[in-house]
């Protein structure tokens, strides 16, 4: 018992590291925690040692929007389409409340996926078999949809086919991380040029809560829930792709988005447990590992891990918007003109530790590419197109 | 030159040369000793023989063996595997470690 309690804390300090420092993701840590398992294994076991990636990866689930908000630096594709909402409400002074919405959606998802697990164990082999075949063609449906609904319709599927090509040029390089470039110049750095070509400065933050119990609320989290259980389990698929569809399906608001992808990020951690259990299928780099650490994954081993889930996600919680506050009050004690060019000087370190010289040719690509949704008056979510179009292309042929 | 005109110019251009760097810097055929030399994450290309194949959660795992050398190559659950012992395999993927071990995790085979 004692070693679990440890196995948490350990957990949860790892995953606050991973998610408050923009390009770290826990597959980075999962990866070193691989290779370093079988020291580890001297003194633990396997489980504890899950118990610890599951801590850490949840933690992380919570505490990565807040480089996403304050400093608009996603760590992947997971949160990437936190920035633009987010940097919105950063605008309108109300950064915190940006955030508070991410962890309710976060909190609230983990909650409903704990709670349905016995139905999602009952129902997902069958759900799984009739729709796999199809789920790329369900994203090639929506993706239309989602181009005929922008008012500039030539452009916006012009700026998708653009990053689609971007996107499968970027993942067939032999580039280490190649995800880290290709999202920071699209959705971080070319929002951070704009900010500091426009001289954008970060108003004073003032803590305002969210309204929780409210319509957008309740969409946000039934799309979510529903739309992030099923394609979060779906090869290529994951909460980015997810957050798309739903948004899609039911009409929301930026706050009703802002916990959609909160409740999404989280939930497919939730769901990948119960995948690997009743599916047997491994969904995201967390759960490989546990695949390889523990054989067989039992029950009770189920059980142990959505408890760790809860608990881990309930100290999350409070611990973000703990640090969310203190972010409010530092980010406007900072020149952020300085903090702009500090960011995108960190990311290009980040991406040149993490992808070498390609990558810094990915990232200044895709940093002028980034900058043409808005300067020809579309939605910078077309560019979304840099994954959905490797995914469609993946399920399709 | 407007905002515009030099943003679409860049990335035109510079689609076109990350469309074209993988023609020219292919990935070369690796033997398995290279692979083993080789840093985390760097995209491979093996032609050898299966002398194993086991079943974890999530995965299937081929031990792969050519010379004097073997490694594991790690497949996701997404479809039955129709490989068999001794067949000889031509995979892409990238070098991953478990437990000190280079593995290979696959993203093509070519029978």
């Amino acid at each position: 018992m004692i070693e679990i309690i440890i196995a948490i804390a350990l957990g949860i300090l790892a995953g606050t590291i991973s998610g408050i420092i923009p390009g770290v993701h826990t597959n980075l840590i999962n990866t070193l925690l691989l290779s370093l398992s079988p020291l580890l294994l001297q003194f633990t076991s396997p489980l504890i040692l899950s118990v610890f990636i599951i801590s850490m990866v949840i933690l992380h689930s919570f505490m990565n929007s807040i480089p996403a908000i304050y400093l608009g630096a996603p760590e992947s594709s997971d949160n990437a389409l936190t920035v633009l909402p987010g940097h919105k409400y950063l605008l309108k002074k109300k950064g915190f409340e940006a955030l508070t919405l991410t962890v309710i959606g976060s909190l609230l998802s983990l909650i409903i996926g704990i709670l349905l697990t016995p139905v999602i164990i009952k129902i997902l082999p069958i759900i799984y078999t009739t729709i796999k075949d199809y789920i790329g063609y369900l994203l090639l449906i929506t993706i239309s949809l989602l181009i005929l609904r922008d008012q500039k319709k030539l452009i916006a599927l012009f700026i998708f086919l653009l990053a689609g090509v971007y996107g499968l040029a970027t993942l067939n390089l032999n580039i280490q991380n190649p995800l880290f470039p290709m999202l920071s110049s699209l959705f971080g750095i070319s929002g951070l040029l704009l900010s500091l070509k426009n001289k954008t400065t970060i108003p004073k933050q003032i803590i305002t809560y969210p309204k929780i119990f409210t319509k957008q609320t309740l969409k946000a989290l039934f799309s979510g829930t529903l739309i992030g259980t099923f394609t979060t389990l779906m090869p290529g698929l994951g909460p980015a792709q997810a957050a798309i569809i739903a948004s899609q399906l039911t009409k929301l608001k930026d706050s009703g988005f802002l916990i959609l992808v909160g409740a999404l990020d989280t939930l497919a951690m939730v769901t990948s447990f119960i995948a690997i259990y009743s599916i047997d299928k491994a969904r995201n780099g967390a759960v490989i590992i546990i695949g390889k650490l523990i054989e067989t994954i039992t029950l009770q081993n189920l059980i142990l891990f959505l408890t760790v889930t809860l608990i881990t996600g309930i100290i999350a919680t409070f611990l973000t918007l703990k640090l969310a506050k203190f972010s409010s009050s530092l980010i406007t004690k900072i020149n952020y003109q300085k903090l702009g060019i500090s960011i995108i000087i960190l990311i290009t370190i980040m991406t040149f530790w993490l992808s070498s010289y390609q990558g810094l040719l990915v990232l200044t690509i895709g940093s002028f590419l980034g900058l043409l949704p808005p300067l020809l008056g579309t939605g910078r979510n077309h560019l979304m197109g840099c994954l959905i179009i490797p995914t469609i292309l993946y399920l399709i042929l | 030159m407007s905002l515009l005109k030099i943003s679409l110019t860049i990335s035109l251009i510079g689609i076109f040369i990350l469309l074209t760097i993988p023609y020219i810097f292919p990935i070369k055929t690796s033997t398995i000793q290279q692979i083993k030399s080789y840093p985390l994450e760097t995209k491979v290309k093996l032609i050898s023989k299966i002398s194993k194949i086991q079943e974890t959660p999530g995965l299937y795992i081929l031990t792969l063996k050519d010379f004097n050398n073997s490694i594991q190559a790690i497949i996701f659950k997404e479809q039955n595997l129709t490989l068999k012992e001794q067949q000889l395999i031509e995979i892409h993927g990238k070098t991953t470690s478990y437990q000190d071990q280079t593995q290979i995790q696959v993203s093509l085979i070519r029978k």
